[in-house]
């Protein structure tokens, strides 16, 4: 329901707003990790690769290797430049016991959550599944292209797949684990690609995951800053960005993706996304037009509209003052 | 096609016809790697193993190519992994070691379950990570945000919705309003 209250233009101001914040936080990261470095060169020297292996990538169709490729030129190139990198975590077995996870002076140190903890992350578990569509479809539309005719059985199945990531998500957390879960894209697009179904490689995926965390030397790769940083810069932040652009068609989707930009950057994004759903719906930006007025008419009468809007609204403006992420505003 | 011709007009009860075993040929039958890399897409999962177990051979089979989607997922994946739960460790203030023993905890238990969930049902698209929301995670920290308490109500209220099957149609109404997503913007 949220989805469908949710127009195009806000998702994509969503999009954008997560898009321009992650890239600035990953080059943020990484300059500092060079200045603490001092060496001299070497970020504008990463940059500049990335950017252009970025967009030779983009000529010969294959952005899906951005990872990759961007991460393994990085990471040659900080080596040459003397970067210093260690292997430090041996091979060795993963801790399996939530008690040791969830302790109050192991693991997270935090204990186990209260009703308090669990509060204060409903406006963020909304924002999780008010983003998932446009990225689960959009796998959907890729494997349709890459794919021959005749294999509508091979695409991905929606509600399956997020049956099995709900489940997914809790095994892991009552495990001790803080991640958040959504379809592999990393996966299906290089296999919509190659024109494999979605079976197995997935399987030898699941073993090289786990061969990767048994063997801790692989963990130390992908923990070094150019890996990480340039990895989530090129094959999150950067595409999600245009996604975002791509989704604005008309001049009331740059509206709708503006206002949620803007109230996203004054206030926080969660509030963004509220007040500008809200102010979309209520038609403050202009009436709603027809078509999409049609299409949520399926899902809900219009007075269910405004209100479930409304109580959205006041929702997340209520649990964000009271956690403290109203700047300005001292906690409730 | 031969196969198309032949699932669309034999008969869907018939279900000796729609079995990947029967209809798979060695790829020595075919001009060239990509016609059967076709075929086998075509006669992938016509026969519904959704929460069946699926055999190898019998079901499906493993060709060098699925290396690299894999390789692609595996690296993409870490990286994601590093991204989120990096988030959390050093808005908690907690080591570099941690980060990375959490990281490994993710990675073998993620690693089992993709493998135990797609021997379960073919047409899963994927149990990645939600890199989407790194940016996020400060705020989730700084609001209090326990990263079970985040995860748990992230889980529950997906899998409640897929069980009332209300997603299909509102993810329907997407399709048709022209969302795309990760993968559009690679094709240009």
């Amino acid at each position: 329901m949220l989805q469908a209250l949710t127009s195009t233009g806000v998702i994509a101001g969503l999009l954008i707003l997560f898009g321009v914040d992650g890239m600035l936080s990953q080059i943020r990261a990484l300059s500092a990790w060079t200045n603490q470095l001092a060496i001299d060169y070497l970020f504008i020297a990463m940059a500049l690769a990335s950017l252009i292996i970025f967009a030779l990538l983009a000529k010969l169709q294959a952005r899906w290797a951005a990872i990759p490729a961007c991460t393994a030129v990085c990471s040659i190139i900080a080596l040459a430049m003397g970067a210093p990198f260690r292997f430090v975590t041996s091979p060795g077995i993963p801790n399996f016991n939530p008690f040791y996870w969830w302790g109050t002076n192991t693991g997270w140190m935090l204990g186990l959550p209260t009703l308090e903890n669990f509060i204060a992350v409903i406006p963020f578990a909304i924002i999780g599944v008010v983003m998932w569509p446009p990225d689960a479809l959009g796998l959907i539309a890729f494997q349709r292209a890459g794919y021959p005719a005749g294999t509508e059985k091979a695409v991905l199945h929606i509600d399956d797949t997020f049956k099995a990531l709900g489940i997914r998500q809790i095994i892991v957390a009552l495990f001790g684990d803080a991640v958040l879960t959504d379809p592999m894209g990393t996966y299906v697009i290089p296999a919509s690609i190659i024109k494999r179904p979605l079976v197995a490689g997935q399987i030898l995926a699941g073993v090289l995951f786990i061969i990767s965390g048994l063997s801790g030397y692989l963990l130390d790769i992908y923990n070094f800053p150019p890996v990480v940083r340039i990895g989530l810069m090129f094959g999150v932040f950067v595409p999600l960005f245009e996604i975002g652009m791509r989704l604005l068609k008309t001049a009331r989707d740059a509206q709708g993706a503006a206002m949620c930009l803007a109230a996203g950057l004054f206030i926080n994004p969660v509030i963004g996304w509220a007040l500008a759903m809200s102010m979309e719906n209520f038609g403050f930006l202009g009436p709603v037009e027809p078509e999409r007025l049609e299409k949520m008419q399926q899902v809900m009468t219009r007075k269910t509209q405004l209100v479930i809007s409304a109580t959205v609204l006041i929702v997340v403006f209520v649990i964000m003052g009271w956690v403290g992420l109203l700047p300005g505003v001292p906690k409730f | 096609m031969e196969i198309s011709a032949k699932t669309s007009n034999g008969k869907p009860n018939a279900p000796q016809e729609l079995r990947y075993e029967r209809l798979h040929r060695p790829a020595k039958e075919f001009k060239n790697r990509s016609d059967y890399l076709d075929h086998e897409l075509q006669i992938t999962n016509l026969e519904d193993k959704r929460w069946g177990l699926l055999k190898p051979k019998k079901d499906f089979r493993f060709e060098w190519e699925d290396f690299i989607p894999a390789i692609a997922a595996t690296i993409g994946s870490s990286v994601l992994s590093f991204g989120i739960i990096g988030g959390y460790v050093t808005g908690f203030g907690l080591s570099n070691q941690f980060l990375l023993e959490n990281v490994r905890l993710e990675l073998v238990l993620v690693g089992l379950i993709i493998i135990a969930f797609m021997f379960l049902n073919p047409r899963l698209g994927g149990i990645g990570h939600h890199g989407w929301m790194i940016p996020l995670v400060p705020a989730i920290v700084a609001a209090g945000g326990h990263p079970l308490a985040m995860g748990a109500p992230d889980g529950w209220p997906r899998a409640a919705f897929e069980l009332y099957k209300r997603r299909s149609s509102v993810a329907g109404a997407d399709v048709n309003r022209g969302h795309c997503g990760i993968a559009d913007f690679i094709r240009r």
